[in-house]
């Protein structure tokens, strides 16, 4: 039986991710590190509420949005830019195989492995904190329903921002303006009630609340529907884009020489 | 005297060569200015949303800008100066192009660290200074000769002594293999560098032993800047100890470079 070609891609992804062990664990490591720090900040305060919420929920906030960043948060921008620089992506144009379905897959394998490099550490912090998990069988099938929308939203919105390579020379500026607006606007630096109101109820209508933290924070603006609206209709905008700048883009690119 | 006017010559030929060669692409160079001065906006804004609604230690809110001021310094000074060095090291090591490093007659250690700029940090650097300015103007105490003086030693030492931790971290290549992603992992435990010492007291010791180095860096030059008693003692200590770090990883190294196998 013929394997299909891009489960064959995303074993092959994986193995290549664990040529360098040491490199993960690092990645692992370098992406617990800032929120960890503020964690340690938050709860080393004096009394038992820092702005409404207790210390073991913002230890529980910090420890999850930290294990939810590493699997949600998509870097696929760097290989997407890389390809078009490189000429790497004039590979895809003569081979019966999809760009974007290739970007995903790898996408995919990247943030499983990470994962799984990311569980132990993660768990390990659960223990030293003796914090209580909990899963909400009742609410299974909507929080994997969310943690899907949040993958390929933040993997759409992170191909749009690769895709710019066809165009600009260096995408390096704009990547750094989407991480900080992630590690800012998505909850990863601090829980949504460190901020103003008005930004909190302006965030509902942009794409950074469901980007990282959203499964675990369901019905943070109080309207659960809306959220769930918003995050479709930001997911099919993100698509709409990926396939515009994809059409647009493949008209412009020029590659001289071979690969 | 002249080997140093050796070393400054081709630090500045080499300056001159990035910066032309960064600003040969305007669009990129002026995408790259945004880049870097977006982390400056993100750091402003946590420290802004975290002072509304709490208080860390006895760090009034002009003082914590100060403290951010000293951070944006000491940060950015560090990509402005070394960052594409680093970058290129751990690739050259892996590649081998680092045999070029050793066959000239300038110390190695010299060209992998000063000559690769990125000078899109610079606009970093200098809104440092402003937030320090402004923190000051706020707080109304002013300046004298002294506390000028000290804070520019404890300024460099601090940044040397950050680019030596780093340094030191990238050394690891020679011995460990390709480990490209250190560079981040290093410069991730800048973090504890944002926030003063205070802010760590309820730590357990053994990340202390991370944090307390770091928050040190930012700390002391604030604490020379905003207190009326001058620190003499934390500042002294913080200038041995900085200085006897960066002859440590001096010392490490020539070390390592023996452990350096050309896979070229």
């Amino acid at each position: 039986m013929r394997k299909n070609k891009y489960v064959v891609l995303f074993f092959q992804n994986i193995h290549d991710f664990l040529v360098y062990r040491t490199r993960l664990v690092i990645i692992v490591l370098s992406s617990f590190i800032a929120p960890l720090v503020m964690m340690w900040i938050l709860s080393g305060l004096p009394g038992q509420f820092v702005n409404g919420m207790s210390k073991n929920e913002l230890v529980s906030y910090y420890l999850t949005t930290s294990i939810l960043y590493l699997f949600l948060n998509s870097k696929i921008d760097s290989y997407v830019k890389e390809s078009i620089q490189q000429g790497e992506i004039a590979n895809y144009l003569v081979k019966p195989i999809n760009f974007w379905s290739v970007a995903l897959v790898k996408d995919i394998s990247g943030r499983f492995i990470k994962f799984i490099f990311g569980l132990p550490l993660f768990m390990l912090l659960v223990f030293i904190y003796s914090l209580p998990i909990n899963f909400e069988l009742n609410y299974l099938s909507l929080t994997i329903g969310m943690l899907a929308i949040s993958f390929f939203l933040s993997f759409t919105l992170a191909f749009s921002i690769g895709l710019l390579a066809f165009w600009l020379e260096e995408v390096w500026g704009i990547q750094n303006v989407k991480e900080v607006a992630i590690v800012l606007l998505s909850g990863i630096a601090l829980p949504y009630t460190f901020f103003p109101n008005t930004l909190q109820k302006f965030l509902v209508f942009t794409p950074f609340p469901y980007l990282v933290n959203w499964p675990l924070h369901k019905g943070f603006s109080g309207n659960l529907i809306l959220e769930f609206i918003m995050a479709i209709t930001w997911l099919f905008a993100f698509l709409l884009l990926n396939w515009l700048m994809w059409k647009k883009g493949i008209k412009k690119y020029s590659a001289l020489g071979t690969y | 005297m002249t080997k140093f006017k050796k070393y400054f010559s081709i630090f500045l030929i080499y300056s001159k060569n990035t910066l032309s060669r960064d600003i040969s692409f305007r669009l990129s160079f002026f995408m790259s200015l945004i880049g870097s001065f977006c982390f400056v906006a993100l750091n402003f804004f946590i420290v802004y949303f975290l002072m509304q609604k709490i208080n860390i230690g006895r760090w009034s809110y002009d003082e914590m800008i100060i403290l951010l001021g000293n951070f944006y310094v000491l940060s950015y000074s560090i990509f402005l100066l070394f960052w594409r060095g680093f970058l290129h090291l751990v690739r050259d090591i892996r590649s081998g192009i680092f045999d070029y490093n050793l066959v000239r007659p300038v110390d190695s250690q010299f060209l992998v660290s000063l000559t690769g700029g990125g000078f899109h940090n610079l606009l970093s650097v200098v809104f440092g200074f402003f937030v320090i300015g402004w923190g000051i103007v706020n707080l109304g105490s002013g300046l004298n000769l002294i506390q000028i003086v000290a804070w520019t030693i404890s300024m460099l030492l601090g940044i040397l002594a950050c680019y030596s931790y780093i340094l030191l971290i990238i050394t690891l290549n020679f011995r460990y293999g390709y480990l490209e992603e250190v560079i981040n992992l290093a410069f991730g435990f800048q973090d504890f560098a944002r926030y003063p010492i205070d802010a760590f007291s309820k730590l357990p010791f053994y990340l202390l032993f991370f944090a307390i180095p770091f928050s040190s860096l930012t700390t002391i030059p604030s604490i020379i800047l905003i207190d009326t008693i001058f620190p003499t003692s934390k500042f002294l200590v913080f200038s041995v100890i900085c200085v006897i770090f960066i002859l440590f990883v001096r010392k490490v190294w020539v070390i390592s470079l023996r452990n350096y196998t050309s896979s070229s």
